[in-house]
């Protein structure tokens, strides 16, 4: 069981990975954007972050940055839906570069996340 | 005999002895008178021999003695007789008749006569001769005069020139003479023999065709020489094959014959004709020279003309030859000419004029008239004689001669042409006015040398200088310039020629001054039109774009022109191309409308673009743009077509491709958008029917969960390739070694692919380095061999190559497509090669395998992103991709990557 900031602009995206998680027994903290999760990473101490790339206000990578930049950070599971800014690969390196654990890409299935989630949580 | 008879019967009776007497004195003197004598010998036991007195007397010996014996005889006989007397003799005859000559004492010759006779006793001796001799010298000596006149005769008739005949009454030939036989000399004398008929000899000469009978039959003339040989008609004509030619002349004689004479008259008819052919000539030159001649009486009143007079007046042979008349055909102005010589007549002088005549054909001659006032050498009577003279052509001559001088001197004028004289003894300059004209002065020239060559250009000088000097040639033809007063720079031609005096001194020079300004001007622009046509030529013949001219006066437009990038564009030689339609390129898959564009431009002789398949000289085709456009000469007749034409077939490639780029892009904008949303949508779908599945379920619910799920990671490949397929620009990605990474991919494959399909491998050992992502390049072969696989049904080989290639061994591999390539390239490429022996692909599949979303596998077994997607990546990397592929055979892709240049290195 751990604390797990879920940082998605999408709330159905929220919605479904909550819902593995939560079965699960994690408990989950949401933040709809970047600077969202930037204040709670700040407020709270999590013991794992899954943070989508692309976001309004402020997309993954600068969070990611930002928060590393303001102290430890707890790991980052990279969830990204890619795009026509993102493309997978870049997301991927882009993650890689700011010391995301995983890179997964949507729509991810249960067991996917369920691995990457605990092989970061060990 | 009588004589003897009577002398025999002198003894018979006395009583007539009278008379006998008397007659035998009668028989004495008449044998006196014929001085005849008579002799008998009695043969009787002796001899007996009686003499008459007149035999004594002929043979001038004397009686007393008695008669002479026959040896006294012999002597008294002329000696050349006397042989033949004396055998005659003594021959046995009985009767015997001979002439001889006697030797008289005195000296004379006689000429003797003597007849004789013997009587012969049964035994057969002789016992009587008797007989008579006669003095016939005064008939010989008169026969003989009588022989020579004859001969004389004769002989003037042999010498006579003319031809002499005589033929007695009854038409027998006499005599002819020599002249005669000469006439028909080869005639057989037989036919001059005397006694010859007149119509044999006639014959004979016709036979022998010694006669020209002219226009006469042979029968004709015969009876026509007969009938005035009968009837001595004279003249008459005789023609002789040698040319001559004879009147003859039948002359009746005394005693009824006829002589004929021939006088040769050829000579006289020579010259006879000679005179008419004069004559004729003469009349010939005055209808040649167009002269007539007329008389006319002092007083006016009868005037004659000669038939060439009408000719040269122009007058019809109806026109009435009087002076009044005459006058009426001159023309008024020229009429006094003749009235003023009228009025004062003066003998013997020679009158002339010219003046114009009305011909009856209402053309004007002039006539050059000469007459003179002459006594009438008949009559003694004063008469006018005088001539005309048809002398219109001398006088049109003479004034195209006068037009022609003035044409001259325009003529001159207009060519720039001047004269010139110069005599250096006096250095003196002679200028025409044309020359003058040539240098720019109206007044006259400088008149010495020097000053002459004051004008002279400077550089031109010492030219001329050495031309006129005494060692100069003796004509001399050069260029020079002048400068005119105004400082205008003329270009001359100068000829000139030297005469020289007998001492070989220069005593003057004669030339032409021709200003050819505007003729070297002209060579100038010529040369430079020549230059600058030859520099065209030059540019057409190196012009990039493939030039033909074609004749557009022909039906098929054949190639006039060709330049050599037209060879090159068409595989033909240039040779081959002219003469070719302009059409020859053409064949079997060009479009026919363009085809018809093509020829209706041709019709109107407008200009068109056309684009259409052509094909190389090897059947290779390609796409040819023609530019069409007409030419014209300078009277804007059409006269051609000038088509330029280029092989577009790489450039709608290109075009093609990055048509086909931009579309991607474009795509993968939309594709990139909607499938980043889609993934957070597919995301709760995915995870929530995970979830329902986890929980206990009735078997359907399970089912459709199943199906939810399966559909939704369809929809999550299509639109992860979506996103691989939109993405950008990649980083550029470290270099790394392609064999390793290529070797690492295929083992990942193989794990991936169908058992049954099997790799075979060939990667160069060689350390190709390229900036490619490992993610990319895997994506690319897994991409290649997943098509292959699924073109072989899942079983069979699958070759992947690796190679180095050079940058023109990839243009040769992409078929030519080098202007595909800039000037960025690579100059060397890797070229991952992935070939399958599938099903391979028709053409119109082949053109659209990168499109996005076109796929030709069943539906759920592709996304139709994959090609895209290799298309996409492959260009990222600067790379290229080929293909090829033949249905049924399988298919071949090549990825030319480019390497990385400072590895390579």
């Amino acid at each position: 069981m751990a604390k797990i900031l879920l940082v998605e602009d999408s709330e159905l995206v929220r919605e479904a990975v909550a819902a593995i998680l939560e079965q699960e027994g994690h408990i989950l903290t949401i933040a709809e954007n970047g600077e969202e999760g930037l204040a709670k990473l700040q407020s709270t101490a999590f013991d794992l972050v899954i943070a989508d790339l692309w976001m309004p206000k402020m997309d993954g990578l600068a969070m990611l940055k930002k928060s590393r930049a303001l102290g430890d950070m707890p790991p980052v599971i990279v969830l990204s839906g890619g795009g026509p800014q993102a493309p997978l690969e870049l997301s991927a390196s882009l993650a890689d570069a700011n010391g995301a654990v995983a890179v997964l890409f949507k729509p991810c299935e249960d067991e996917e996340l369920l691995s990457a989630v605990n092989k970061a949580l060990l | 005999m009588e004589q003897n008879q009577n002398a025999g019967s002198l003894a018979f009776s006395q009583d007539q002895s009278n008379e006998i007497e008397e007659n035998r004195s009668r028989l004495a003197r008449a044998a006196r008178m014929a001085r005849l004598g008579y002799y008998e010998i009695v043969f009787h036991q002796k001899e007996n021999t009686y003499w008459s007195n007149e035999l004594y007397e002929i043979f001038d010996v004397s009686s007393e003695a008695g008669p002479p014996s026959a040896l006294r005889l012999l002597d008294i006989v002329h000696p050349e007789d006397s042989p033949r007397l004396q055998a005659a003799l003594e021959s046995h005859w009985q009767s015997l008749t001979f002439n001889f000559r006697l030797l008289t004492r005195s000296g004379q010759t006689r000429y003797c006569r003597s007849e004789n006779e013997r009587i012969f006793s049964p035994s057969g001796r002789v016992t009587q001769q008797y007989g008579i001799v006669q003095d016939i010298t005064a008939q010989v000596e008169a026969d003989r005069r009588a022989t020579r006149a004859e001969d004389r005769l004769r002989d003037a008739i042999e010498s006579l020139p003319d031809g002499f005949v005589l033929y007695d009454s009854r038409g027998k030939l006499v005599l002819v003479n020599d002249t005669v036989r000469h006439m028909f000399i080869g005639l057989p004398p037989r036919f001059f023999r005397a006694g010859t008929q007149f119509r044999t000899l006639l014959s004979a000469i016709l036979d022998h065709d010694f006669i020209d009978l002219g226009v006469d039959t042979r029968e004709d003339w015969f009876r026509q020489r007969e009938l005035a040989f009968h009837n001595k008609i004279s003249p008459f004509p005789m023609r002789t094959k040698n040319g001559r030619f004879y009147l003859l002349y039948n002359h009746p004689t005394g005693e009824g014959g006829t002589v004929i004479v021939a006088h040769d008259v050829t000579e006289l008819k020579e010259q006879e004709r000679k005179q008419i052919k004069i004559e004729k000539r003469l009349e010939d030159a005055h209808r040649i020279g167009r002269i007539g001649h007329w008389e006319m009486d002092f007083d006016l009143t009868r005037m004659t003309w000669s038939p060439n007079m009408y000719v040269v007046t122009g007058q019809t042979p109806h026109f009435v030859a009087t002076y009044e008349n005459y006058l009426s055909i001159m023309h008024p102005e020229d009429r006094r000419q003749l009235e003023d010589i009228k009025r004062h007549p003066t003998d013997h002088s020679l009158f002339e004029g010219e003046w114009r005549v009305l011909g009856a054909d209402g053309a004007v001659r002039w006539i050059h008239a000469q007459w003179t006032l002459e006594k009438d050498p008949e009559t003694g009577q004063k008469r006018y004689f005088g001539i005309n003279q048809d002398i219109t052509e001398r006088k049109q001559v003479e004034l195209a001669l006068r037009k022609s001088e003035e044409n001259l001197k325009m003529a001159q004028r207009l060519a720039n042409l001047g004269h010139f004289e110069y005599v250096p003894g006096q250095d003196e300059m002679l200028w025409s006015d044309q020359q003058k004209r040539i240098w720019g002065l109206t007044a006259d020239g400088p008149s010495d040398l020097e000053g002459v060559m004051r004008t002279i250009h400077p550089e031109d000088k010492s030219t001329l200088i050495a031309k006129l000097g005494e060692r100069g040639p003796d004509s001399f033809a050069l260029d020079t310039r002048i400068l005119r007063p105004n400082g205008e720079l003329r270009h001359i031609h100068v000829e000139a020629y030297r005469e020289r005096s007998l001492q070989g001194d220069t005593k003057r020079f004669f030339g032409i001054v021709q200003d050819i300004s505007e003729t070297v001007q002209r060579q100038k622009d010529l040369k430079r039109m020549a230059m600058r046509n030859a520099f065209l030529r030059a540019a057409i013949e190196a012009s990039p774009v493939a030039i033909a001219v074609a004749d557009g006066g022909m039906d098929n437009f054949p190639i006039l022109y060709a330049n050599e990038a037209f060879a090159r564009m068409s595989g033909y030689e240039i040779d081959d191309c002219l003469g070719q339609p302009l059409d020859f390129l053409q064949g079997p898959g060009t479009d026919p409308d363009s085809l018809a564009a093509l020829r209706k431009s041709f019709e109107l002789g407008k200009m068109a673009e056309v684009e259409m398949l052509c094909y190389h000289q090897d059947g290779r085709a390609f796409r040819n743009l023609i530019e069409l456009a007409p030419v014209y000469d300078e009277h804007g007749e059409q006269i051609a077509f000038v088509s330029v034409q280029k092989d577009v077939t790489i450039l709608r490639q290109q075009e093609d491709e990055l048509r086909q780029g931009q579309k991607l892009e474009a795509l993968g904008r939309l594709a990139g958008g909607i499938s980043h949303e889609l993934s957070n949508m597919l995301q709760p779908i995915m995870t929530f029917s995970g979830l329902a599945l986890r929980r206990d379920q009735d078997q359907t619910t399970e089912k459709y969960l199943r199906s939810i799920q399966k559909s939704a990671g369809k929809a999550r490949d299509i639109v992860r390739n979506v996103l691989a397929f939109s993405r950008k620009d990649a980083p550029a990605a470290e270099a790394i070694f392609l064999s390793e990474a290529i070797q690492e991919i295929l083992n990942f494959a193989r794990s991936v692919l169908p058992p049954q399909v099997e790799i075979v491998e060939d990667l160069s050992k060689a350390p190709l380095s390229a900036c490619v992502g490992t993610t990319e390049l895997t994506q690319v072969i897994v991409n290649l061999l997943n098509n292959a696989a699924d073109a072989m049904s899942g079983q069979g080989k699958i070759t992947v190559r690796l190679e180095q290639v050079t940058l023109a061994e990839m243009s040769t591999r992409l078929k030519d497509r080098v202007d595909l390539f800039s000037e960025m390239e690579a100059d060397f490429f890797a070229c991952l090669s992935v070939r399958d022996r599938g099903s391979g692909m028709e053409e119109d599949v082949r053109s659209r395998i990168f499109d996005p979303f076109f796929t030709t596998k069943p539906v759920g077994r592709g996304t139709g992103l994959g090609l895209s997607v290799i298309y996409g990546i492959v260009q990222a990397w600067g790379g290229h991709i080929g293909v090829e592929s033949a249905c049924g055979q399988g298919t071949k892709f090549d990825i030319f990557i480019p390497l990385d240049p400072l590895l390579k290195a």
